[in-house]
């Protein structure tokens, strides 16, 4: 069944294909299952099915872990192939459905599974009174098999099969509330986005087959051949890493193409924290990382996913400050936390990029559900506005969201800090013209805690600015026990990077684990910052944070406990371009959907009546013009006929007689 | 038929042709002028006999029966054409309407 | 396997069922329902079995020549089967299946079989009538495919009109006047240039040794395609002041602008395409099944038969051209979708632009991108044939087409819902479903060509997603609107005929290897003759 390619000391292909395929196929079963029978089965047969198969997914997925963590060094990389998908003759175009397990691929589905699994179960109490759960659950099983499809996948048209259906599923999910119009919206708004993605990813597919010596698009020997085939920062390489940036900016919600993000909170809670905020806005940074040997070969293209990382990063944090729908400033956060990842990718520092995903899923997730349990109390109240003193009220979640938060700003000891801190202090050495980006870096900390913490004052401190507030109530157990799971994440996840912190062991758990990935065919990574640079970026990073969410407590829990307060004592060009979000909906719509319609418009009135139809319309009008001009021979009396015929066959005999006669 | 040989010579024959042209002509000035559908009919008649003419006579001086057979041809389908045509005439009389070809136009369109 | 001339029991088979319906009474309409879904069951069996027994690498094809003595035909058929037919003129009655052809054999059996089903489905009036004019439609479709010789095609190119006419004058909408008449005058003009350039084909093509007369064979007359002539001029001798010869094109440029013409109108490609929204918005929904499904597949097909093999040189010659004019389709056609209320109209003109992508994949002539042709004309027959079964579904049950006037169905409609939304993302190329495996080949087969074709093919790729999005949400989601209130959903026959379509749409999406592993070895023979007979092609320019 399964052909791979295995180094001694790993997993033996048949049972890499096995898990493989039981990885994949659990959730797609689910969804099916779901999607077919849901309905007459009923709510709880649903309720066991959904989350059900993404646990087995995630027993799967610790198998797979456990045996990449045991490989020996060479063996850490498994690749199978499970079928031949399309062949079309050497030369030409042959692609297979094959699939990887190594540590990069074994962290997503961990994270994918792990967190995934959480946020069914949440579901199953968030969506206790909607009418259709089998729809939700069977397009929650769609998204994680799709999304291990992209993550495991060894073959680039696979990978842009799984890449295209999370952005179905994300489509899906996000528009589930159907009769709402700003859902459709925004479904339809992220589904075209996804699609530029798709298009520029497609093209770089492409562009390495093209130029490959192999003509393949297998991803192992794309990597293997990557550095015979393409000169080192030459332009054809440089345009392959651009659009694979295009796709992944589409992808992680990046300038220029990050606008659905925000809009994508339509969705159900459980749907912005799975996907539009723990998992498929991260495949972005993924993509980056597993193409990470082209990337190394084009320094320009890299540069460029720095810059737009942690410009999208500071831009994120500043429109977070004035936002007042509580999940649309979660969003905006995971926009600015996924900026500084691509940031790390763009430096060169994967596996500090991959280790705050990792981290971030955790939390960001967390805060996600949390503020669902907060809508969910206040009956699908969204403004902040409108909410304030629910802490006596919501008291567990009133904990974890702090928790949260504390991750998010990256306060000591909590998930977010090691990880930001260990790419921060990356990006103070590496990267175009450091330590530039890294100063911005600190600026985005400053920002980081200001809009968490001014949402957590907003949101649970002061006082209660409506009567819904009083009447407000804890989730139930279904709900609360995944946010107590992730909050107890959020502190202990981070901690296996403690031996990290310069001046401790030296040892780097994370990046011992992932680095093969990066080190593979004799790649060079990139080094770490010196001891005395490491900890002095350290301490300024974490005073920065510190600061952070002390303006915020001095602003929005002293002083005055006001959703705009924060963005009133920003000079006022900021909070203008803070509260209309850069003016980037507006750009848009003036410059590319206005005029395509209007293209449209004046093509369906002008071009096509007048030019398309016109000429073969101007065809008949000519003939019939012509006849017209001939009717008045047509008297219809047989007399005028039989004169006429009589005077042709006249003229005819005395043609006959006098010219052919000669 | 051999003692009629002896009265055409090669001399009758432009004589016999300009005949049959005499009588077509005739025949189609008749079918062009007047306006009863009757005579128009007879001058097709005329017509057709002039035609006839001109068959037989060069089938004659070609030593051909082709002439002939063709005229036969012709006389068969002008008799089916006069029942047909007379048939339509008294039709068209029976109805009270005058007989005059201009008038009558109903097909026309 | 020889012994039974397969090929011909294809075409034989629907037409015996025409002869059958005779027997049957008027009023007998279950029985003229059997008969008819019967007949074009039988041939659909037929037609699985040779697509099925079609192998992979056949021997070189033998061809008889119609005065004795054979020759190694460029492209291997298979099936083959060759009698005498006007022997005086050479003409044969040649039939051969090739890989392109398997698969379009296979589809025009499955959107006929459907078509049948759709017609016993509803209440038709003079049912025998339609059922017939069908199954007439069917063997002339077929024939087009089967035929090698060019007189053979020719006679069943424009056989497929006369069904199509009369289903059309009579059983299209309020509107079928015009569309009739524009269609039946695009199209019978097209074909006539055709047949007068395959007269000038046969009169260039010498005669084989040992006899007196050429032949219209294509594979004869691809071996044989005569000496290449020079430029045609155009003498302009005004006066003794101005006098000059203005120099025209090649005959064979010309002869091949003629073959162009008929398959450019047929496929439509962008300019020639205006009668197909009218024609398609007119047609009976059963008719518009094979009629959308198949014919303009035809036209695609005649590219890849007639023009890669009759006319390398000027392929060539006008190479940029044509991929051009299918970028044109391409882009032109999502705009007018686009722009579109009428929801049968964005369906169309969504048709007119994925058939650009089939053009241009033909014309970037290397083997992917003609294997993606193939690939895509199959899938949208079956896509585009689905679209319009729910268009039409839509419009029986709200009584309208306007966009403006149709919305929240999804909540009246779940299957309907669940149907339309699989084929709504098969047909804006999904990855994951049919269309992706085929554009995604044909715009890989364009890069290779040139880059700028894959962009701008990918720019059509985005405003594919906009146009079919919003038909979609619009028909289901938002609340619903009074055309809407009270519908109810489709029934079982309705979601049994969209259940295979469907089905179909997924199972190419991710087992396409059948299909590429039929018609690969045929398509490099096509992409061979296309491509190696360019030198002589351009040497009689002087």
């Amino acid at each position: 069944m399964s052909v791979g390619h295995t180094a001694a000391g790993g997993m033996s292909a048949d049972f890499a294909g096995t898990l493989a395929i039981l990885l994949l196929a659990l959730p797609l079963a689910g969804c099916l299952v779901n999607a077919l029978f849901g309905r007459r089965l009923g709510r709880r047969f649903v309720n066991v099915v959904g989350p059900g198969v993404v646990l087995a997914a995630f027993v799967v997925a610790v198998v797979v872990l456990v045996n990449v963590i045991g490989a020996s060094e060479e063996g850490k990389s498994t690749t199978v192939q499970l079928w031949q998908f399309i062949d079309l003759g050497k030369g030409n175009l042959q692609t297979s459905v094959a699939t990887t397990f190594d540590p990069l691929s074994a962290l997503m589905i961990m994270v994918i599974t792990g967190v995934g699994f959480l946020i069914h179960v949440y579901s199953v109490g968030y969506m206790e009174h909607d009418e259709s759960p089998h729809r939700f659950f069977s397009y929650m099983n769609l998204f994680i098999f799709s999304m291990l499809l992209l993550v495991l996948a060894a073959d680039f048209f696979i990978l842009v099969i799984g890449w295209g259906l999370v952005a179905l599923s994300s489509y899906l999910l996000i528009g589930y509330w159907y009769q709402r119009p700003s859902a459709v919206a925004a479904a339809r708004k992220a589904f075209i986005t996804q699609v530029i993605g798709d298009v520029a990813l497609v093209i770089a597919a492409f562009m390495i087959l093209t130029r490959l010596r192999t003509f393949s698009l297998s991803l192992p020997q794309i990597f293997a051949d990557a550095g015979a085939s393409f000169d080192h920062g030459g332009p054809y390489i440089t345009g392959i890493c651009v659009l694979l940036a295009i796709a992944a900016f589409a992808k992680s919600a990046q300038f220029p193409l990050h606008t659905w993000l925000p809009d994508a909170m339509e969705g159900p809670t459980p749907v912005s924290a799975l996907i539009h905020a723990a998992t498929m806005v991260t495949a972005g940074v993924y993509l980056i990382a597993r193409f990470h040997t082209l990337f190394d070969l084009a320094p320009f293209a890299q540069g460029v996913v720095a810059c737009v990382g942690i410009g999208t990063a500071f831009m994120a944090g500043v429109i977070a400050l004035s936002q007042i729908d509580i999940k649309r400033v979660i969003a905006y956060s995971t926009m600015s936390q996924i900026g500084l990842m691509i940031f790390a990718v763009g430096i060169g520092a994967y596996s500090a990029g991959m280790f705050h995903f990792a981290t971030h899923a955790v939390f960001k997730a967390l805060l996600f559900m949390a503020a669902g349990n907060v809508i969910h109390a206040l009956h699908d109240e969204q403004d902040i506005r409108l909410m304030g003193g629910l802490a006596p009220r919501l008291k567990i979640t009133n904990f974890c969201f702090l928790v949260g938060s504390f991750a998010l700003a990256g306060i000591p000891i909590f998930a977010g800090f090691f990880s930001k801190e260990e790419l921060l202090g990356f990006g103070s050495v590496h990267g175009p013209l450091p330590p530039t980006l890294w100063v911005v870096g600190v600026a985005i900390n400053v920002l980081t805690g200001v809009y968490a913490f001014r949402l957590y004052f907003t949101v649970f401190h002061g006082e209660a600015r409506t009567a819904r507030v009083d009447a407000a109530h804890e989730a139930p157990r279904s709900m609360l026990i995944p946010v107590e799971l992730l909050t107890l994440g959020s502190i202990v996840v981070g901690l296996v990077m403690l031996p990290a912190l310069p001046g401790i062991a030296g040892a780097n758990t994370i990046g011992d684990f992932l680095d093969p990935v990066f080190k593979a065919g004799g790649a060079q990574l990139i080094d770490e910052p010196g001891r005395s640079v490491a900890w002095a970026t350290l301490l300024v990073g974490t005073a920065a944070s510190f600061i952070g969410v002390g303006l915020a407590y001095r602003w929005c829990y002293q002083h005055r406990p006001d959703a705009q307060v924060v963005a009133s004592r920003l000079p006022r060009p900021l909070t203008q371009l803070s509260l209309h979000k850069f003016y980037f909906d507006e750009i848009y719509d003036a410059m590319l959907v206005r005029p395509t319609r209007a293209l449209a418009r004046s093509m369906r009135r002008v071009v096509e009546p007048n030019v398309m139809d016109g000429w073969i319309r101007g065809i008949a009008a000519t003939f019939r013009e012509l006849s017209l001009d001939f009717r008045f021979v047509q008297t219809g009396i047989v007399r005028d006929y039989a004169a006429l015929m009589l005077g042709a066959s006249a003229v005819f005999v005395v043609y006959m007689v006098v010219v052919l006669a000669k | 038929m051999l003692g009629d040989s002896e009265m055409l010579d090669d001399n009758s024959f432009p004589v016999l042709l300009a005949l049959s042209a005499a009588l077509f002509t005739i025949g189609a000035m008749g079918v062009l002028v007047r306006r009863n559908p009757l005579v128009v009919f007879m001058s097709i008649e005329l017509m057709l006999n002039a035609v006839n003419l001109a068959f037989v006579t060069f089938g004659r001086f070609l030593n051909s029966e082709e002439g002939q057979i063709f005229a036969f041809m012709v006389i068969v389908v002008a008799a089916a054409e006069v029942v047909v045509g007379l048939a339509l005439i008294t039709q068209v009389f029976r109805t009270g309407r005058e007989l005059d070809v201009d008038e009558l136009s109903e097909m026309k369109e | 396997m020889n012994s039974i001339p397969w090929l011909t029991l294809v075409l034989v088979v629907p037409l015996g069922t025409v002869v059958l319906l005779q027997l049957v009474p008027h009023n007998a309409r279950t029985l003229i329902k059997a008969v008819t879904i019967v007949g074009t069951l039988a041939t659909a069996a037929i037609v699985a079995g040779l697509v099925v027994a079609f192998t992979q690498n056949p021997a070189p094809a033998q061809v008889a020549l119609p005065q004795g003595g054979t020759h190694v035909s460029p492209i291997t058929f298979q099936f083959e089967e060759q009698r005498e037919w006007i022997s005086q003129i050479g003409a044969s009655y040649h039939l051969g299946l090739d890989g392109v052809s398997a698969w379009l054999l296979a589809l025009d059996a499955g959107v006929f079989l459907l078509g049948a089903l759709v017609v016993s489905a509803r209440s038709t009036d003079r049912l025998k009538f339609y059922c017939g004019l069908l199954l007439l439609s069917e063997t002339a479709t077929a024939g087009v495919l089967l035929s090698v010789d060019l007189l053979l095609f020719y006679l069943f190119w424009e056989a497929m009109l006369i069904p199509l006419y009369f289903l059309l004058s009579n059983y299209g909408d309020s509107n079928r006047g015009r569309a009739t008449l524009k269609f039946v005058i695009y199209t019978a003009a097209g074909s006539l240039l055709m047949l007068i350039a395959i007269i000038y084909l046969y009169f260039q093509s010498p005669p084989p040794p040992g006899s007196s007369h050429a032949s219209f064979d294509l594979t004869a007359l691809m071996l044989n395609p005569g000496p290449a002539q020079g430029v045609v001029h155009i003498p302009v001798h005004i006066g003794s002041a101005i006098n000059a010869d203005i120099p025209l094109l090649t005959p064979i440029q010309f002869a091949f602008i003629a073959f162009f013409l008929a398959f450019a109108i047929k496929v439509p490609l962008v300019p020639f395409h205006t009668w197909l929204p009218d024609s398609y918005t007119s047609c009976p929904p059963a008719a518009l099944v094979f009629f959308a499904g198949i014919v303009s597949k035809l036209g695609a097909f005649g590219f890849i038969r007639y023009g890669l093999t009759l006319f390398p040189g000027p392929v060539h010659d006008y190479r940029w051209i044509l991929e051009a004019l299918a970028i044109l389709s391409i882009v032109y056609g999502a705009l007018m979708a686009l722009a579109q209320v009428d929801i049968k109209r964005i369906v169309a003109y969504a048709s007119v632009s994925h058939l650009g992508f089939v053009v241009l994949g033909i014309f970037a002539l290397n083997a992917n991108g003609i294997n993606g042709a193939v690939i895509q004309m199959v899938n949208h027959g079956i896509i585009i044939a689905s679209l319009f079964l729910i268009v039409g579904m839509i419009e029986q049950r709200t009584g309208t087409r306007d966009r403006h006037q149709l919305a929240g169905l999804e909540k009246r409609m779940p299957w309907l819902y669940a149907f339309f939304l699989v084929v709504t993302l098969a047909g804006l190329g999904m990855p994951g479903m049919n269309t992706f495996v085929g554009e995604f080949t044909i715009m890989l087969g364009a890069f290779q060509a040139s880059w700028i074709l894959a962009v701008l093919a990918g720019t059509g790729v985005i405003l594919a997603c906009w146009y079919m999005l919003r038909l979609h949400q619009g028909l289901m989601h938002e609340p619903p609107k009074p055309a809407t209130e009270g519908v109810r959903d489709i029934g079982t026959g309705e979601r049994l005929v969209l259940v295979p379509l469907v089905g179909l749409m997924v199972l190419i999406g991710v087992f396409p290897r059948p299909i590429g592993d039929v018609a690969r070895s045929n398509v490099s023979q096509y992409v061979t003759v296309a491509n190696g007979a360019q030198p002589v092609a351009q040497a009689p320019q002087q």
